[in-house]
């Protein structure tokens, strides 16, 4: 296993499309900053003013959700030529085990989802630092996003291991990344709609449980004002992690590697 | 010693239709074995089962001696693989996509990777990625990757495909010395069978699935061997003149016809010797059959 991390990172780090992903999301994070910036300018009233705080409220309502497509897009990076230059079997050639290949990937993935969350957190808060200051409330905003991301990481962990397990299983990374949307928002919404067209709580109950409904919660701020919250959602986490990281194995532990 | 590399039992892959049908063979230490077939014959599939690439629907095989998927698996270390045309990634140089396949394996030596690079002519490749590589270039690379961890059994599908006369030249030297020096094991599928006769101490023919024979280069030379071809219209008769050669090597075929393997040099002789002796010589022609026109006969004419 160790073996295979490490050839996985020495390809993942040659790639380029990591460092264009890196790239892009910083220029997103340097147009976001420079806007607050701007209207900071615009403001006479120092108290009105937008400081790094902001741009963390700013990530706690929609980081939970950006961080779970963020893993499909890990995904991608660590499967695409697996199936569309078909070197997967280079691999198998040489006896490496299918559970060393299946959870190796798994474990790639989750290395540069933290390798680049890390780098793009560093960035956002380099430049909110620098272009818009540290306000009053710097310290109770950080304990927030600090909650928040303590319940996100196992969700996003399940996001992975489902990312892993269609790409491993199905050879279009197109139809992988749909059936990855597919998969966390058609029985979100499907439950929805149930539940309001019954009025039976149960459906609500069920929703409750998904990954997307407890990253909604922590959107909202749900571990800040609940630290037990943050259980259920390490619960929800770790379980589907289970089950995706399951299933995934079954089919390509049998699947036929062209 | 291992009694052989690989032997199969029955082994047998189905899709919709039979792709492998109940193939029993067995591959022993230092053979270099031709598998030899039609496009569809099932080559390709009986090299995936064996590389895991696949599984069998029924039957088994094993490799070094071992069976069972968790040996098998271990025992694929042991395996160097070439499979149609080498896929790497194609952002990466020669050298970095083995490099990458060398700690993956967890093989010693980065100086190893220079040393194939060098042994299959691309040492001077420098930066060039993959996605530039010449489909030469990429079967080179392809034998490097086969040949990385110094195998003790080579499975190559078709790897002269894209390369130039020189290419192929140096291809067979290096599995050759491979074979010589190191007693590799080698299993080859090819279309040209001019170079697998260069090469192959054995050889399977397959069609539809099937295993047709299991052969040796040696029985098959003994089979092609030259002769003259003599249609007559009384064999015993021309069989008994014959006799009176004292070492003539013959064998009388349906049709009156016979294939002498001897007195070659002189067929004037031969047919003058007929004639006297009152038998209508119908023809006589000097007859010299290869890889080809085996493989061929066995198909029952098909072209290959």
């Amino acid at each position: 296993m160790t073996h295979y991390l490490s050839a996985e990172m020495f390809r993942t780090v040659r790639r380029r499309y990591l460092y264009w992903t890196l790239g892009v999301c910083a220029l997103v994070l340097l147009g976001v900053v420079s806007l607050f910036a701007y209207a900071n300018s615009t403001i006479d009233d120092p108290s009105q003013m937008a400081h790094t705080e902001f741009l963390f409220l700013f990530f706690i309502q929609f980081l939970p959700s950006i961080g779970l497509y963020f893993t499909l897009l890990i995904g991608d990076m660590t499967f695409s030529e697996e199936h569309k230059v078909q070197t997967m079997r280079n691999t198998l050639f040489c006896g490496t085990p299918r559970i060393t290949v299946y959870l190796g990937k798994f474990i790639n993935s989750l290395i540069f989802c933290c390798i680049m969350m890390v780098a793009l957190l560093a960035v956002a808060f380099g430049l909110s630092a620098v272009m818009l200051g540290i306000g009053p409330e710097f310290q109770e905003t950080m304990v927030s996003f600090g909650m928040m991301l303590a319940g996100c990481i196992p969700l996003w962990i399940a996001g992975a291991a489902l990312s892993v397990a269609l790409y491993s299983n199905i050879p279009s990374t197109n139809l992988a990344a749909f059936s990855f949307i597919g998969i966390f928002v058609v029985p979100t919404s499907l439950l929805r709609l149930t539940a309001f067209m019954t009025q039976k709580e149960i459906f609500g109950q069920i929703r409750s449980l998904l990954i997307t409904s407890r990253l909604d919660e922590l959107a909202k701020g749900a571990a800040a004002e609940d630290p037990a919250f943050l259980i259920t959602c390490w619960i929800t986490g770790m379980v589907f992690t289970a089950i995706f990281l399951i299933a995934g194995y079954i089919g390509f532990s049998r699947k036929e590697v062209k | 010693m291992e009694e052989t590399i690989f032997s199969s039992r029955e082994l047998t892959k189905r899709y919709r239709d039979l792709a492998v049908d109940h193939v029993t063979l067995d591959i022993r230490p230092g053979q270099i074995f031709g598998l030899v077939g039609k496009n569809g014959a099932g080559k390709t599939t009986l090299i995936r089962m064996i590389t895991g690439q696949t599984f069998p629907t029924s039957g088994e095989f094993s490799l070094f001696g071992q069976t069972g998927e968790h040996n098998l698996g271990k025992m694929r270390r042991r395996i160097g693989c070439m499979v149609e045309t080498p896929s790497f990634f194609p952002y990466l140089t020669a050298h970095d996509n083995l490099e990458f396949y060398r700690i993956q394996r967890g093989i010693p030596g980065a100086e190893n990777v220079d040393r194939l690079l060098a042994q299959v002519g691309l040492a001077d490749t420098g930066k060039k990625k993959f996605k530039n590589f010449s489909l030469g270039m990429k079967q080179r690379l392809g034998l490097a990757l086969a040949l990385l961890g110094n195998p003790d059994f080579l499975v190559l599908d078709e790897p002269i495909n894209g390369l130039d006369p020189m290419g192929i030249v140096e291809f067979r030297d290096v599995l050759l010395q491979m074979n010589r020096e190191h007693g590799t094991t080698i299993m080859i599928s090819s279309h040209i069978l001019s170079e697998l006769a260069n090469l192959a101490t054995d050889f399977a023919f397959m069609d539809q699935g099937r295993l047709l024979e299991q052969t040796s280069a040696q029985a098959i030379h003994d089979k092609c061997r030259s002769c003259l071809e003599i249609r007559v219209d009384n064999a015993p008769m021309a069989a008994t003149l014959l006799d009176t050669l004292g070492s003539a090597e013959y064998e009388v075929l349906p049709g009156n016809v016979i294939r002498l393997y001897s007195h070659m040099e002189d067929p004037q002789t031969i047919s003058r010797m007929l004639v006297n002796g009152g038998v209508a010589l119908l023809s006589i022609d000097t007859r010299s059959s290869n890889l080809e026109d085996y493989f061929l006969n066995l198909m029952g004419g098909k072209q290959a």
